[in-house]
């Protein structure tokens, strides 16, 4: 006999609107903000909010990896890039291109019609017990077991992109 | 209440992802596209997330499947970003409408 | 005689000659003046071929040897060409490649500098090869095919120099008057096909002397197949193309018409004796018409002025004995007086052409006392002269004597009588020739000069040929045994061979009388040949007007043929010519529609079909920025569309 506004399932909902917001709100910036340098920042803060909606759907392992990964990698990399690009990064350049209000208008179009096939697909969301021995453990005896093929290709599709991006960039102009 | 917040995530992740094709088709700026391209990432990744959570599947490929999907984001970032700089020293340029040595 | 190498022999006779008129007449221009050496190599090994044949019958002793094989086949009926070899073939190949070979010797002086040498012995080599095919032949088929071939290089060769009108007029003459009497022949090879169901001429023989043609149909035959011989052998009335032909080159006459294309007309009838054997009407005709035609040709020679003219005449008598030979049934004295007068004939012929080569002229009138610069030329004509008068030992003597005999034991006391005064006629126009043309003094300017060697030597060589071949003949009946029709006829043939004492004495008489005749009119000048003219004068100018044939053919066929193009030519331009034109004109005017209707709607569709995909190009193009988010942007959109329509059924 839960009251209906306070139980734990009710307050982890509120913080996931919480965190949807902010990722949306950020999202929005990065893809409008003139400055590419915010909006990399941007990008950052989204990519907080998305690790900390994963913190709360049970995935522990994924937000640090996310946070790991993209934080600590990805955006130093971005930030870099534009950093050694962006020369001419004034406020007067215009950011996105004519196309603007058809792709709005094509995205509100997809937005529609696919919360239609959403809302008409009839999934039932149920809540799952969680894993025994916390799910970081499954994880890792799934990645060495199951997925062990997987994982090792895309190891080796890491260090191909390593080498890959070496050579790309490494080339020395004629 | 489950199925409230089942989809209410999954109209999230699926505002998040038009939100990065919009900015895919509207960015200017080539790493802004790459960056646009993470965002559409992630509504995936959180997507996944949720059927993990919500959803009879198997066991945690909810959450391996998204640490490939990083996996292989990372790479094509560093790719991309890599491709992006060399075209830069060519064309002095990272506006994409630069890069159209396919047009008539 | 190897019976395996003949047959490659027989081919390779004809063959080199028409490699040398191959090499001629396509690389003429780069072989120049070595075309005549190709064409006397060429003849030269057919003739010792030739030789070796010959002899190789004789000591052999071998009848006929025939090589077929298939040409064409409609099942059941089937056309075998083929080759073959006996005693008349083996006697013809010897002479024409004999006098083939002197020709063409000859001709490198006669025809040097000529601006188409190399053509000239083209023509020559290709006559050769036609002559050749036709006397090779074992059937009618391939003997027609030679047979028209020999025509047209015989219109080749007398319209040689073609810039002369009277040439290129003679040719055409020939040809065309040849074609009356080839137009008779194919008739009558038609007539015999169509009863004998074949062109071989063994099996034909079999089949006539069996007895299954009614002697009707074969006397048809014979005389519609001798029309050919008549057209080609200038037979009266079909004689008139021979005098005009001699606008050719003298060494074209000797060989044309001396040695080989006249007489195919003779081998033609000697060929298809078998038929004549059992056609009595035919043969009569064949018999009178060779008669006249002796005595006939041999008047007009009498009062001829040119050199080369007289020795056509001559000719023609001549041709007109062998042919009363044979039509008498006197088969062997037919073609033994053929192979005797080839050569001296040729002889005489070349010889004209020495003098007309070493003086300029060629009316004898001019001449006289060309015997002192000449003397190989006239030593030569002379021996020439008494060989053709039938004076012994020469062969011309055995020959006439031969055909007179077979005359008169036949029995046509009409045809030995005529045959007689030719030959009387004959040794008096010779000797007025020989007189006239060697004796006496120069009647003109005249620069005479004896001929080169090349020129010489095939007249000594003729000389030689005539002198000795009618007694090497004669000398233990050699012809005869080789040269005989069969034992079915010999009764026919009567006492050939004999030799009547009567018949020999007559014979030789009358020579004497014609040449002492000459001798006196035209050596001694005792009787004026200008009185006698005069005295005869309608005679005379008859005859030198050719009995006036040509005026009546001319008269006769020849305007009425021009009326009757002209009427046509009249019909033609306004009634078919209106059709034409009025067909041209309905054509036109469909063609305009068409034109039209192609302008308009094909090659409106098909440029429209270009102006669409160019306009579509120009739209569509658009479509390809080059940028990679409009491209996005559309398959965006496409998602969108797709979604809706799985939404929408």
């Amino acid at each position: 006999m839960d009251f209906p506004f306070f139980n734990g399932q009710l307050i982890t909902y509120g913080f996931f609107l919480l965190f949807a917001t902010v990722a949306i709100a950020s999202a929005l910036l990065v893809v409008s903000v003139k400055n590419i340098m915010h909006s990399a920042l941007f990008l950052a803060l989204f990519l907080l909010s998305v690790a900390a909606m994963f913190f709360i759907f049970d995935a522990d392992f994924l937000g640090i990896v996310q946070i790991l990964l993209y934080i600590g990698g990805v955006i130093v990399l971005i930030l870099f890039a534009v950093m050694l690009t962006s020369r001419v990064s004034s406020q007067l350049i215009q950011q996105t291109n004519e196309q603007k209000f058809l792709a709005i208008i094509v995205c509100i179009f997809l937005f529609g019609m696919l919360s239609y096939v959403i809302f008409t697909s009839g999934l039932k969301g149920f809540e799952r017990p969680l894993v025994e021995g916390g799910i970081t453990r499954n994880v890792g005896q799934l990645l060495m077991t199951v997925y062990v093929l997987p994982f090792e290709v895309a190891s080796l599709v890491l260090l191909a992109a390593l080498i890959g991006a070496m050579v790309i960039v490494g080339k020395k102009d004629e | 209440m489950n199925n409230l917040f089942f989809y209410t995530i999954i109209i999230v992740s699926l505002f998040i992802f038009l939100i990065g094709v919009y900015g895919v088709l509207t960015r200017r700026n080539a790493i802004g596209i790459l960056m646009s391209i993470e965002i559409m990432f992630n509504a995936a990744n959180i997507n996944l997330v949720a059927f993990n959570k919500f959803m009879a599947l198997e066991e945690s490929i909810g959450i391996i499947f998204p640490i490939f999907i990083i996996t292989i984001a990372a790479a094509e970032t560093a790719v991309g970003l890599a491709l992006i700089l060399s075209i830069y020293r060519k064309v002095k340029s990272v506006y994409v409408e630069k890069m159209d040595l396919l047009k008539w | 005689m190897v019976k395996d190498i003949v047959l490659p022999l027989l081919i390779l006779i004809p063959l080199l000659p028409l490699l040398a008129f191959i090499v001629n007449i396509f690389f003429g221009k780069k072989v120049g003046a070595n075309a005549a050496y190709i064409s006397i190599c060429a003849i030269s090994i057919s003739f010792l071929i030739s030789i070796y044949l010959f002899f190789g019958l004789i000591i052999s002793g071998e009848q006929t040897m025939e090589f077929k094989f298939d040409w064409l086949n409609f099942g059941s009926l089937g056309i075998q060409l083929g080759l073959m070899l006996d005693g008349l073939t083996a006697v013809m190949l010897v002479v024409v490649t004999t006098v083939s070979l002197l020709v063409k010797i000859y001709s490198v002086g006669y025809m040097h500098g000529d601006s188409r040498y190399s053509r000239y012995y083209a023509y020559l080599s290709m006559f050769t090869v036609a002559m050749l095919g036709l006397i090779l032949a074992n059937n009618f088929l391939l003997l027609f095919i030679s047979w028209e071939l020999v025509g047209l290089m015989s219109y080749l060769l007398i319209g040689f120099w073609y810039e002369k009108k009277s040439a290129s007029d003679a040719g055409k003459k020939a040809f065309i008057t040849t074609k009356v009497g080839d137009l008779g022949f194919f008739a009558g090879l038609m007539l015999l096909f169509s009863v004998g169901m074949t062109f071989n001429f063994k099996d034909l023989a079999l089949l006539v002397s069996s007895g299954s043609i009614p002697e009707n149909t074969l006397n048809w035959i014979g005389i519609l197949i001798f029309c050919g011989a008549v057209g080609k052998s200038a037979q009266f009335p079909l004689h008139v193309w021979l005098p005009d032909a001699m606008e050719g080159p003298t060494p074209v006459s000797a060989l044309i018409h001396a040695a080989t294309m006249v007489a195919a007309g003779v081998y033609l009838v000697a060929r298809t004796f078998f038929i004549y054997a059992h056609a009595p009407m035919a043969m009569e005709v064949v018999a009178y018409t060779g008669t006249f035609t002796a005595i006939f040709a041999a008047s007009m020679a009498l009062v001829a002025t040119d050199i080369k003219r007289v020795l056509a005449f001559s000719t023609v008598s001549q041709l007109g004995y062998m042919i009363m030979a044979l039509g008498v049934g006197g088969y062997t004295a037919g073609m033994f007086h053929l192979t005797t007068h080839a050569f001296f004939k040729a002889l005489l012929f070349l010889g004209a052409g020495s003098v007309i080569h070493g003086s300029g002229k060629q009316d004898i009138r001019e001449m006289g006392g060309l015997g002192k610069k000449m003397k190989i030329t006239m030593f030569t004509f002379l021996i020439a002269c008494l060989a053709i008068a039938g004076i012994p030992p020469f062969s011309g003597f055995y020959s006439k004597e031969e055909v007179l005999s077979a005359a008169f034991n036949s029995g046509h006391m009409l045809i030995y009588w005529t045959g007689t005064i030719t030959a009387f006629m004959t040794a008096f126009y010779m000797f007025r020739l020989f007189f006239m043309t060697f004796t006496g003094t120069t009647r003109s300017e005249i620069h005479a000069h004896e001929s080169p060697g090349t020129m010489t030597i095939p007249l000594m060589t003729l000389a030689f040929l005539s002198i000795v071949c009618g007694y090497l003949f004669v000398s233990g009946q050699t012809f005869e045994k080789l040269v005989h029709f069969g034992a079915e006829i010999t009764a026919r043939e009567g006492g050939e061979g004999t030799g009547s004492h009567f018949v020999m004495i007559m014979s030789l008489t009358v020579a004497i009388l014609g040449i002492a005749l000459a001798f006196f009119m035209y050596y001694l000048k005792k009787i004026s040949p200008e009185y006698i003219a005069e005295k005869l004068s309608p005679v005379y100018r008859l005859l030198l007007n050719k009995y006036y044939v040509d005026e009546i053919y001319e008269a006769a066929f020849v305007k009425p043929v021009k009326n009757i193009s002209g009427k046509l030519f009249k019909f033609d331009q306004k009634v078919i010519d209106g059709a034409v034109n009025g067909s041209g004109f309905m054509t036109l005017l469909m063609s305009k529609l068409q034109n039209l209707f192609d302008k308009v709607i094909v090659d409106g569709a098909v440029n429209g079909t270009g102006w669409l995909a160019n306009k579509g190009g120009e739209v569509l193009k658009h479509l390809q920025t080059g940028l990679i988010q409009d491209y996005i942007l559309m398959a965006a959109a496409g998602l969108v569309l797709v979604v809706l329509l799985k939404i929408i059924f």
